[in-house]
């Protein structure tokens, strides 16, 4: 049988050693979460600067694809379900979309030392929600007359909603309305189109 | 004997807790941690990006303004532009043939010639370099006094950090509308 003295001292370690452990456990309790919380609001900070980062390159992407003609790459930037409207229509999935343009928008091929027209993309308002996205911004067609001079044609604003896909940021919905009415080039100046 | 024992059952409870505690802070952990850059590495690149927008939009500032010095300090020691005036290598390089090019068309603040618009930022930073395709529109005044687009087209750009700052390691000013003869 131990001495009372012995379970006294011996009670006494138990003790010392349960405070000790008990603070480091809290410790990695209360640290652990606290800076795993610290980090997941700095993270998501970052997170939403990096969407907005590649969602304003999403739409400056759908400006170089449109003006180099390349409307299958154009439509890389979009879901398999996404819609596209416009004054010439709406059509949902890409092969739709492509069929509405080629009726619409006529076959455009690019040549790079012929350029007929290209989008100016600015005024883009970004609000990121997630996995989920909306965006307003303005578009400004600029053409060459018959006679080589550059002018505004038309212009308009988007209405888009994005979505994250597979890591990837794509057009849900676009919708690309016409603001100022087109205007067509005459006796060397730009004027409403008939 | 019998603390003993129980000095042993409470030293299994220990390592027991110890190990879940752990177990379970790993598991807070986010989950991508592992396989996505670092925090750190993705603040640089958003900063990098912030650093060459300013830089595409200092180079149409300094250019209106016909602030020639600032703009070839844009340029990196081997840096090239190139365009319809011509090629230029280095800084010095470049300041000689902007100031040669546009000795007759001065800055007037109050009587505004043309200007650049810079836009359509295509950005993409690979660590200490990255490339940028960005469009280019410059308005003028007609001789009436009315706002008028007059040329535009794209700059093709090989950007580097050198020094601690990014500047252009060679700029393709392209011509699109009217394009060049």
């Amino acid at each position: 049988m131990p001495s009372i003295t012995s379970i006294r001292r011996c009670s006494k370690r138990k003790t010392l050693t349960a405070a000790t452990l008990a603070i480091l456990l809290s410790g990695l309790l209360a640290h652990g979460p606290l800076v795993a919380a610290g980090s997941s609001a700095l993270e998501a900070r970052v997170q939403r600067l990096e969407d907005e980062s590649q969602i304003r390159y999403l739409l400056a992407q759908y400006g170089n694809l449109m003006d180099t003609g390349d409307r299958v790459g154009t439509l890389k930037l979009f879901t398999k379900d996404s819609t596209w409207s416009g004054r010439v229509g709406t059509a949902t999935g890409p092969d739709a979309i492509l069929e509405m343009w080629a009726k619409f928008l006529g076959n455009r091929p690019y040549d790079p030392k012929d350029v007929k027209s290209f989008y100016l993309m600015t005024n883009a308002l970004i609000h990121v929600d997630g996995n989920r996205a909306t965006a307003l911004s303005k578009w400004t067609l600029f053409a060459k007359s018959p006679d080589n001079k550059l002018y505004t044609q038309v212009a308009g604003h988007y209405d888009d909603v994005f979505v994250r896909e597979g890591g990837q940021w794509k057009f849900q919905s676009r919708g690309a309305w016409r603001d100022i009415s087109p205007d067509c080039w005459a006796d060397g100046a730009a004027v409403p189109c008939k | 004997m019998a603390m003993n024992i129980n000095i042993g059952r409470w030293f299994k409870w220990a390592v027991a807790t110890t190990a879940l505690t752990l177990s379970v802070t790993v598991l807070l952990l986010p989950a991508s941690a592992a396989d996505k850059p670092s925090l750190e590495a993705r603040i640089k690149k958003l900063d990098d990006e912030a650093q060459i927008r300013h830089l595409l939009v200092e180079y149409g500032h300094a250019l209106d303004t016909r602030d020639f010095v600032r703009y070839s300090q844009l340029f990196a020691k081997e840096g090239t532009w190139s365009g319809s005036l011509g090629t230029a290598k280095g800084p010095a390089g470049v300041l000689a043939l902007m100031l040669k090019s546009f000795k007759d068309s001065p800055y007037d603040p109050k009587n505004v010639k043309t200007f650049h618009l810079d836009t359509n930022f295509l950005i993409r930073v690979d660590g200490d370099r990255a490339t940028v395709l960005s469009k280019w529109t410059v308005f003028g005044r007609t001789p009436d006094n009315k706002l008028m687009p007059q040329l535009a087209g794209h700059y093709d750009d090989t950007i580097v950090r050198e020094d601690g700052e990014w500047k252009f390691l060679s700029r393709v000013a392209v011509h699109d509308i009217p394009p060049l003869d």
